[in-house]
């Protein structure tokens, strides 16, 4: 079987064009789904800083505020390449309609890896709109920080379409949340890597959220040269899980 | 005995889906306590404590005290929020429950023990999976008020829920309250910080909650604070008074109309 991505990009818009009009009548979960980080990180500015003892508060705001941005954009691509596409292929049998039609099961993935970017992004640029205040970003590393989560939310939305290839049941649904808690709070997020011991530093590491974070906070920082190292990963990282995503999901539409 | 056939049959119902159910319960509150109590809990230099109360343990023992309480209090107002919507809205099967003997009390009261004992189980879980933080004869006074906070925090959940069910038909709402009333609860009601953090007006809303009210006293008892526990008792036990019987109300008005 055939796993290369198809050329006619059109045909792929329709299914995002169609995503994005359902969308519009269901707009209570995304917009509850922002509130989340949201409540983080007015957590992270009055109570974590408290704690941690530092003053001012925006120090912690600084370390934290980026991660969540990053976290968001996670959340709201694999939630969409996970959940949502599970309840359209699996549950509301939509896919089995639309393969007879002249779109190819390569090209339903890529639209759903478009739409889950495009999503995740929006997530993105929403926290944005809140953190950059808060965290004190200049308008032009907001507008460069927006643009690399494009990427990030590239990439959780191929591991999120990877990963629902073999999902059977939505029971299975609550162990990827699950994981992607765990990802949330382990990734350096609110705890430095540098509290963790070896092991579980090297182990954090295999989380993709960890590059995400990074490249987050060092694109916030101005530190190019490590935020274009943090980047390339990502693209890496994204363009294998794509190709991962595209050959199991094509193979499990059509067997 | 009615009561004991509903919560049986409640329980039947719950095992179909166990390791789906149980997994994520009892593993959000490790991860958070291991990324809370233990790793952020090492960058805390200072005893941390609620209301200027003097602070006698580490940020760790707080941490874990009030994971483990919040995380038992909400799985059980989970619960119960699911399975009133559950049975009001998608199967409708309250409606048919009500036209055998057992009545709407019954089954509020069925669906609130239910609860109660997954918030009882859950706690019991994560206070011996924190005993290496917690070790101390303080320990043994915290159970039996974790079940009284279970039960308050239930009680209020599941009657706002069974109210909120009355007026609205699709399940967004089960979203809305998680992520917009459950969430934000749990993080600003002295869980990780003390509220008096908070900013302005924002340091008070969590006081109109049961939930501050078991962090605070649980941490109290931890430290041997004897004083603090008639008060909170009350406010606890008042609150399971009134939870309950608005439960009670709510399923009967939406049963019997």
């Amino acid at each position: 079987m055939s796993t290369a991505v198809p050329t006619n990009l059109s045909l792929s818009w329709q299914l995002v064009r169609r995503n994005i009009l359902y969308q519009r009548k269901a707009w209570v979960a995304p917009v509850t789904s922002l509130a989340e980080p949201l409540f983080y990180l007015a957590a992270a500015v009055w109570g974590f800083s408290f704690i941690l003892g530092q003053s001012p508060l925006r120090e912690y705001a600084d370390f934290a505020g980026p991660a969540l941005l990053a976290a968001t954009v996670m959340n709201g691509a694999i939630v969409e390449c996970t959940n949502n596409v599970f309840y359209r292929w699996r549950l509301a049998k939509l896919y089995d309609s639309v393969i007879c039609t002249a779109m190819s099961a390569e090209m339903i993935v890529l639209g759903d890896l478009i739409y889950g970017t495009i999503r995740g992004a929006t997530y993105g640029a929403a926290f944005l709109l809140v953190l950059a205040p808060v965290a004190g970003i200049a308008a032009g590393p907001a507008i460069i920080l927006l643009i690399t989560m494009l990427p990030v939310a590239w990439m959780f939305s191929a591991i999120g379409l990877s990963i629902v290839a073999h999902v059977t049941h939505w029971r299975q649904l609550q162990l990827i949340q699950l994981a992607i808690f765990a990802m949330f709070l382990l990734a350096d997020t609110f705890v430095s890597l540098s509290n963790f011991g070896p092991w579980a530093n090297a182990a954090a590491h295999l989380l993709p959220l960890t590059y995400a974070n990074t490249l987050s906070r060092t694109v916030a920082m101005q530190q190019w040269p490590d935020a274009l190292l943090q980047l390339s990963l990502i693209i890496v990282i994204s363009a294998a899980a794509s190709a991962l995503a595209i050959r199991s999901i094509a193979r499990k539409m059509t067997e | 005995m009615l009561l004991a056939r509903v919560i049986e049959a409640y329980w039947r119902s719950m095992r179909r889906s166990w390791i789906a159910e149980a997994v994520p319960s009892v593993a959000q509150p490790v991860i958070l306590m291991a990324v809370f109590a233990g790793l952020l809990a090492r960058q805390v230099s200072e005893h941390v404590s609620d209301w200027g109360a003097p602070a006698t343990f580490g940020y760790a023992q707080y941490a874990a005290i009030g994971i483990a309480c919040s995380s038992g209090v909400l799985a059980g107002a989970m619960e119960a929020t699911h399975s009133a919507y559950s049975g009001f809205r998608f199967n409708e099967k309250f409606k048919t429950i009500v036209t055998t003997p057992v009545s709407a009390r019954v089954l509020a009261l069925g669906l609130l023990s239910v609860a109660f004992i997954e918030s009882a189980a859950l706690t019991a879980a994560l206070l011996l999976l924190a005993t290496p933080v917690l070790a101390g004869s303080g320990l043994v006074w915290l159970l039996p008020f974790m079940l009284v906070s279970g039960l308050a925090c239930t009680a209020v959940s599941a009657a706002l829920c069974a109210i909120i069910a009355l007026h609205h038909k699709t399940p967004q709402i089960l979203n809305i309250t998680g992520r917009v009333a459950l969430f934000p609860l749990m993080l600003f009601s002295a869980t990780y910080f003390p509220s008096t953090v908070l900013p302005g007006w924002l340091r008070y809303l969590p006081d109109a909650f049961p939930l501050i009210h078991a962090n605070v006293t649980l941490r109290a008892l931890y430290a041997g604070h004897w004083r603090v526990l008639p008060v909170n008792l009350a406010v606890l036990v008042a609150w399971s008074v009134v939870g309950g019987s608005a439960m009670i109300w709510a399923f009967g008005r939406e049963l019997h109309r």
